[in-house]
């Protein structure tokens, strides 16, 4: 294999590996679920809230 | 589950043991709660002349349907003294440093989802924190009907859930203690025929006897309720 073929192997390795990674750190992005909970806890400092939440189908799991 | 929220506005009126609805919001960083509405309780809505006998009872013990002495989210729980299910004197201030969870049930209500329900949570919290129980938790079932649940029928409500004597009283007193200990924590209740309408609440205080949180209803799960309590023991050790 010349040094020309090991290369562009190399960058077709990174370029797929890169391909497989958007989907895990975008797919949810910009998507919304309804959910009811209750508040265990409130910090107006840092602007969260700590809510008990029934299971939401497709997303907790995910978590 | 923590979420950060956009605007703190958001938050101003939360409590703990509120109900909430709410969207999850994800983005790249981080999933947000937005769009957060308080859930009022309203189970009562499906026998309108109960939950219309209630807002009548509501509105005169106050203005805004709130009793006027009801404890918000902070401040200090006042001590109280009542008499448990092995007739032994229990006050409030005898736990002082742990974390005490009260409730309220009359002992013959025929309802599974009203007081039965109430005190499936509290043998679920027993069950649940079995190492903390008495030691650094502690269960108060007030009893709203004194006049008729009388001390044994109270000591074998006891015996049904198989509460552990060292962390879950079951309390009685006269009526006019109890309407005081109910008025604080915003419990509201009056007979009808055989029965007693009433509403609902599980309160949570914290080591310092404050009021950590004041859930009203039926609707929450004894896994919420005991996810609060963990926060409670959590937060304020």
């Amino acid at each position: 294999m010349s040094s020309f073929e090991r290369r562009m192997k190399k960058f077709v390795s990174f370029l797929v590996l890169v391909v497989a990674m958007l989907p895990a750190t975008s797919s949810r992005a910009g998507e919304r679920y309804a959910a009811t909970g209750l508040v265990l806890q409130v910090d107006t400092t840092r602007q969260t809230v700590v809510v008990s939440c029934e299971s939401i189908p497709n997303v907790m799991t995910q978590w | 589950m923590s979420f950060p929220v956009h605007d703190a506005k958001s938050l101003q009126d939360l409590k703990p043991g509120m109900t909430i609805d709410f969207a999850i919001a994800t983005e790249k960083e981080a999933s947000y709660a937005e769009e957060i509405h308080v859930r009022a309780f309203q189970s009562l809505e499906n026998d309108p002349s109960e939950a219309n006998r209630l807002s009548i009872l509501e509105n005169m013990l106050s203005d805004k349907g709130r009793t006027k002495d009801a404890l918000t989210v902070g401040q200090a729980v006042p001590d109280f003294r009542l008499v448990d299910q092995n007739q032994q004197q229990v006050a409030l201030s005898d736990f002082a440093g742990k974390v005490v969870v009260v409730t309220f049930v009359y002992v013959r209500c025929p309802l599974p989802n009203y007081c039965f329900r109430v005190s499936s949570n509290f043998a679920r919290l027993q069950k649940r924190f079995k190492n903390e129980i008495g030691r650094d938790l502690v269960l108060l079932t007030i009893i709203i009907d004194p006049v008729h649940d009388q001390p044994q029928s109270v000591k074998d409500y006891a015996r049904i859930w198989s509460a552990d004597p060292k962390g879950w009283h079951f309390l009685t007193g006269s009526p006019a203690e109890i309407q005081q200990i109910c008025a604080r924590f915003d419990m509201k209740y009056y007979p009808n025929e055989a029965l007693l309408v009433h509403s609902f609440h599980t309160v949570v205080i914290d080591r310092r006897a404050r009021l950590a949180g004041n859930i009203e209803g039926n609707d929450f799960t004894a896994k919420q309720l005991g996810d609060l309590v963990e926060t409670v023991m959590a937060d304020s050790r």
